[in-house]
C-alpha cells in the first residue's frame, strides 16, 4: 500500500488509548445515506463480533455508532457449536461459533428494548434453516420498535443446514431473499459470501429478489490442524476467516460487486482503521462494518469515525456520499 | 466499567522456571481486580499498525497492591504474544483491559477455609486467592503440582501452607495434585463436626480439573474451577471461549452455554461440562 494520506495517519488507532466520546470536525455530515435506510455515520459493527451490544456499551456509548448489526438470529434457540471456538491466525482469527443465539422471540423481549433503550440503531442479522424460517423470522420483527433494517445472513460457513448453503447458488439466494421480501416492510441488507465463483452474479441475483442493498463480505472458509494432535484446531473442523488477511480479498469484491449493482453496499472484511475504511467507501461502499477488530480493539469504531470525518474535512467534503465510489470508473450507485 | 488504556511495567522477576512475574502501574485494575478475574494484554502494536498476533492475550491477576497501585502477572512463554509479553522491558507500557470475568469467591459465594490446587500458570489466579483469604483470617492450604522440583515456584510465594507433588517425585509428594488432595483427605475428616468442610478452589491443564471434579464430587466437596477456554475478544461479545453449562438447574434436554470469559473464567465443578 503506498503512503497513507497524511491527514488521515493519525488516527490509525487501535492502541486503546482514547476518550470514549468522539471528536468530530465542524462543517463534516457523516451522515449515511443508503437508500431509505439513514445512519447518522457510515460506520456500522458487524454481526456475530459485537453480540447484541451489552459487552462494548461497557466501554463506550454505542449510540454513537452508524449501526449495531446484532449477533446472526435464528427461529429457535441455538447453541453453537462445540469448542474450540476461535483459533489466531496471521493477521486474522477463524471462527465456527455456530450461530449461538437465544432465538428471535428473547431478542425481541429483551436485546432489541436494551438497544432501543440506549439510543443504539439495530440492524437484526437473521438466518434460517428453509426459506420459510427466514421469512417468519422477517415477520415477527417486522413492526418490532426499534429495528431498522434486517439483514439476511446467507453466508455463514459454520452451520450445517442454511447459512451459505443458500448464499452460493443464485435461485436458493434469491428465494430467500422473496420470502423475506414478503414478510417484511423493512429495508433488506444481504449479506453476501466471498466462497463463490462470481459474488456479481448472486448480488444481481438477490437484487433482482429485492434487497434493498448488500454487506459484503462475510469470512472465508479455512482451517487449522493441530500438527501434534493431528486433527483441526476448531471443533468444528472448518471455520471462517476474518480480521486483516481478508481485506484485500473484501474491497476487491466490494469493487466489482459496486460495478454490477445500483443498490448500495455495506462494505466489511478486516476493516480496522479509518484509512482501511477509506478505501472501502472510494472503491463504491456507502457504509462500512468493524467486525474482527472489535476483538483486538474495542474503541475501534470510534476512531474509524473519527478518521473518516478528518479525512472528509482535510479534502473538503461536506458528506460521506461525495467520496462514495470515487476511486472506481465503473461504479454504478448514485452520488450527490 | 474494566479500565482499558495503557499501562508501565514496573518489575519483572523469575517467579519459577520458564515462568515470569510482571508488575504493572495500573491503579484501575490494581483497586477492582479480584481473585480470579483476567486482564487481556497487549504488548505489541494495536491491529491497526499490526496485527501480529491480532488479539490480546487474557491473564489471570496473580496480586494486586493496592497502596503502590500496582497488579501482577505471571507468564510462561507458549508462544509468539506470551513472548512478547515477557520481553517487555521494565519502564515500557503495555496495553491493559480489564479486570474482567467473575473471580472465584463471587462463584462461591462466601470464603471461608479453602484447599487451592493447581500448577503452572494456573498458580497465578490461586497466588491471589491465597493472599485473600489468609488476609481475611481463614485457613488456606495450597497443592502446587509440577512436573519435578525445579519448576516449582519458591516456597514463600504463596500465602498460607503449602504442599507440593512432583510427577517425578523429586520434591514433595510423588504423584499428581489431585491424587496428594485424595490422599489428604482420606486421612483427615474435615466433616468431624468441630471442622467446617473446605472449598475446593482449582486453576490448571484441563485433564487435572477433570480428575479434581470427579474425585472431589467423590469425597463430596464444593469446588469451583478457573477454565481455560481459547478467546477471541476476552469480554464476552464473540462467544468464542463458550462451555456447556450442565447440573441441577438445567431442565431436560435444554442446552445452554456459558462464556469462560463473561459468566466464568471461575464456574462450579459441577456447573459445566469439561469433556467437550
Amino acid at each position: 500500500m503506498p503512503e497513507m494520506t497524511s491527514s488521515v495517519a493519525a488516527f490509525v488507532g487501535g492502541d486503546g488509548e482514547r476518550s470514549p466520546a468522539l471528536t468530530l470536525p465542524a462543517g463534516v455530515d457523516l451522515t449515511a445515506k443508503l437508500g431509505r435506510l439513514t445512519l447518522k455515520n457510515p460506520v456500522t459493527v458487524a454481526s456475530g463480533t459485537f453480540g447484541y451490544g451489552h459487552e462494548f456499551h461497557r466501554f463506550y456509548d454505542i449510540s454513537q455508532l452508524g449501526a449495531v448489526m446484532v449477533k446472526g438470529t435464528t427461529l429457535h434457540p441455538r447453541a453453537g457449536n462445540k469448542p474450540p471456538r476461535v483459533v489466531e491466525t496471521p493477521a486474522g482469527m477463524l471462527n465456527a461459533i455456530g450461530l449461538q443465539n437465544p432465538g428471535v422471540d428473547e431478542v425481541i423481549r429483551t436485546e432489541l428494548p436494551w438497544l432501543v433503550s440506549v439510543g443504539a440503531t439495530a440492524i437484526v442479522n437473521i438466518a434460517g434453516h428453509s426459506v420459510d424460517e427466514y421469512g417468519e423470522i422477517a415477520r415477527r420483527l417486522d413492526s418490532v420498535p426499534g429495528v431498522a433494517a434486517i439483514e439476511i445472513n446467507i453466508s455463514c460457513p459454520n452451520v450445517d443446514q442454511g447459512g451459505m448453503a443458500f448464499g452460493v447458488h443464485c435461485p436458493s439466494a434469491a428465494a430467500v431473499v422473496s420470502g423475506v421480501r414478503r414478510a417484511t416492510k423493512l429495508p433488506i441488507i444481504t449479506k453476501l459470501t466471498p466462497n463463490v465463483t462470481d459474488i456479481g452474479e448472486v448480488a444481481r441475483a438477490v437484487v433482482d429478489a429485492g434487497s434493498d442493498m448488500l454487506s459484503l463480505i462475510n469470512t472465508l472458509v479455512g482451517m487449522v490442524i493441530d500438527i501434534e494432535r493431528r486433527r483441526p484446531v476448531l471443533g468444528n473442523t472448518v471455520g471462517g476467516l476474518s480480521g486483516p488477511a481478508v481485506r484485500p480479498v473484501a474491497l476487491k469484491m466490494v469493487w466489482d460487486v459496486a460495478r454490477q449493482v445500483k443498490v448500495p453496499i455495506i462494505g466489511l472484511g478486516g476493516i480496522v482503521t479509518a484509512p482501511d475504511a477509506i478505501q472501502f467507501l472510494l472503491a463504491g461502499a456507502s457504509a462500512v462494518s468493524i467486525g474482527t477488530a472489535n476483538f483486538a480493539d474495542p474503541l475501534a469504531p470510534l476512531d474509524v469515525i473519527e478518521g473518516i470525518a478528518a479525512y472528509l474535512a482535510a479534502h473538503g467534503h461536506r458528506g460521506v456520499a461525495e467520496i462514495v465510489g470515487a476511486a472506481n470508473p465503473g461504479f454504478l450507485g448514485s452520488r450527490p | 466499567m474494566p479500565y482499558i488504556g495503557r499501562a508501565t511495567v514496573t518489575a519483572k522477576r523469575e517467579f519459577a522456571r520458564n515462568m515470569v512475574s510482571i508488575t504493572i502501574q495500573c491503579p484501575a485494575v490494581a483497586q477492582e481486580s479480584l481473585p480470579g478475574q483476567f486482564v487481556q494484554v497487549r504488548a505489541w502494536p494495536g491491529p491497526g499498525t499490526a496485527a501480529d498476533p491480532l488479539l490480546d492475550r487474557p491473564l489471570s491477576v496473580a496480586g494486586v497492591d493496592k497502596q503502590k497501585g500496582t497488579f501482577e502477572l505471571l507468564v510462561r512463554v507458549v508462544g509468539r504474544g506470551t513472548r512478547l509479553l515477557a520481553s517487555v522491558p521494565v519502564g515500557e507500557t503495555i496495553r491493559v483491559t480489564g479486570p474482567l470475568g467473575r473471580g472465584f469467591l463471587e462463584a462461591a459465594g462466601a470464603a471461608g477455609p479453602s484447599i487451592l490446587v493447581g500448577g503452572g500458570v494456573g498458580l497465578a489466579p490461586l497466588k491471589f486467592l491465597a493472599e485473600v483469604l489468609t488476609a481475611g483470617g481463614h485457613e488456606v492450604l495450597s497443592l502446587v503440582g509440577a512436573r519435578n522440583a525445579a519448576e516449582l515456584p519458591p516456597p514463600g510465594e504463596l500465602a498460607g501452607k503449602v504442599q507440593v507433588a512432583t510427577d517425578d517425585g523429586s520434591a514433595g509428594f510423588h504423584g499428581t495434585v489431585v491424587a496428594l488432595l485424595e490422599q489428604m483427605l482420606t486421612m483427615v475428616v474435615f466433616r468431624s463436626g468441630r471442622v467446617p468442610a473446605p472449598v475446593v478452589y482449582a486453576c490448571g491443564p484441563t485433564p487435572m480439573l477433570r480428575a479434581l471434579k470427579a474425585s472431589a464430587t467423590l469425597l463430596g466437596l464444593p469446588v469451583y474451577l478457573s477454565l481455560e477456554e481459547r478467546m477471541a475478544c476476552g469480554i464476552g461479545a464473540c462467544r468464542g471461549c463458550a462451555v456447556r453449562q450442565v447440573g441441577p438447574k438445567m431442565a431436560a434436554g435444554e442446552v445452554k452455554m456459558v462464556r469462560v470469559c463473561h459468566e466464568g473464567p471461575v464456574f462450579a465443578a459441577g456447573e459445566v461440562d469439561l469433556d467437550a
